[in-house]
């Protein structure tokens, strides 16, 4: 049976809406692939609760650095050619010949919980792993404006919390700071580092000045919100 | 220039006809992790704070409570559309 030409036209238009449904649907999936793995970031939290125990203590961070070079080698392997990109799922086109942003989030937590204090890396990780994945979704469904107000107000909350136990204009104003540039580190975009690493370094790296000024100035900085878990009496 | 381009296509993953079938076999793999993981954190989280906060009547466990129960309503609202999305990707 020989087809007419509209029918031919038909069968094609039928084939290219197929193949676009597709390729949407896999950018859906790979959207919330990616979100997903964000907020895994947080579990990265349970270093804090492992005890203060002789070998764990010496272990964890140690633990924690070859998780990190093995992502960093993986990483070194894939952009080589070594090791297919085809198997990194969620990558995004301009990632493809660059460091992955899994890579500079990876970093940054292992940044913060190896050298900042807990009350500073706390609410950076969760800006980073909780505060970026809701503005990336406010953005994708609102505009720029609403997205940064209200990822202003999330990392606030993050730090205001982290901080309640210090002087309350100590903890008011590291909330401030932190989380106008945890805001300021997801909206400026460098095609060399990622706003991952940023969102969770720049906000540290200034609280970490306010930290040292209140240790000069003899204020009452805030206290550990995460206490390990006691070995002897269980949790 | 060029980094302006790779903005502009920020939503751009890899993707090609020959190799979805990877892709989500390395989505598949990693999907216990992700999924679970973060949920048993927070829990634990959670029960630290209801044994040393509530039961021993410590203070500064609320913080934990707090800190558990975002990790796991958090990752719960991500976690359903993920495990939705990647059901229908299968059925295809």
């Amino acid at each position: 049976m020989v087809k007419t030409v509209k029918e031919q036209i038909e069968d094609t238009k039928k084939k290219l809406r197929n193949t676009k449904e597709k390729i949407n649907s896999l950018d859906f999936d790979a959207h919330w692939y990616r979100r997903v793995f964000h907020t895994f970031g947080a579990s990265f939290l349970v270093y804090y609760l492992l005890p203060d125990y002789d070998w764990i203590t010496f272990l964890k961070p140690l633990v924690l650095t070859a998780i990190v070079i093995f992502i960093i080698i993986l990483e070194i392997l894939r952009i080589k050619g070594f090791v297919s990109s085809d198997h990194f799922f969620g990558l995004r086109m301009y990632e493809k010949k660059r460091i992955g942003s899994y890579v500079f989030f990876a970093i940054g937590i292992l940044i913060l919980l190896a050298f900042f204090p807990q009350p500073i890396a706390v609410p950076s990780i969760l800006c980073a792993s909780i505060g970026d994945p809701i503005m990336g979704e406010i953005r994708h469904r609102y505009n720029k404006r609403e997205t940064y107000i209200l990822g202003f107000f999330i990392c606030f909350f993050f730090f205001l919390f982290s901080w309640y136990t210090a002087e309350w204009f100590l903890m008011i104003l590291a909330s401030l700071i932190g989380a106008y540039f945890a805001v300021l580190g997801e909206i400026k975009k460098f095609w060399w580092i990622d706003d991952d690493l940023m969102i969770q370094i720049l906000p540290a790296v200034l609280l970490l000045i306010l930290w040292n000024v209140g240790i000069y100035l003899g204020f009452n900085l805030p206290s550990d919100i995460i206490h390990p878990i006691s070995i002897s009496n269980g949790l | 220039m060029d980094c302006e381009i790779n903005m502009n296509n920020n939503m751009e993953y890899l993707k090609k006809e020959n190799n979805t079938k990877k892709l989500i076999r390395t989505e598949l793999f990693f999907t216990p992790l992700l999924v679970f993981f973060p949920l048993i954190v927070g829990l634990i989280f959670v029960i630290n704070w209801y044994i040393n906060g509530f039961i021993k009547g410590k203070f500064g466990f609320e913080s934990e409570l707090l800190l558990g129960l975002i990790i796991i309503v958090v990752n719960l609202i991500f976690d359903i559309p993920f495990i939705k999305s990647l059901i229908k990707q299968l059925s295809k």
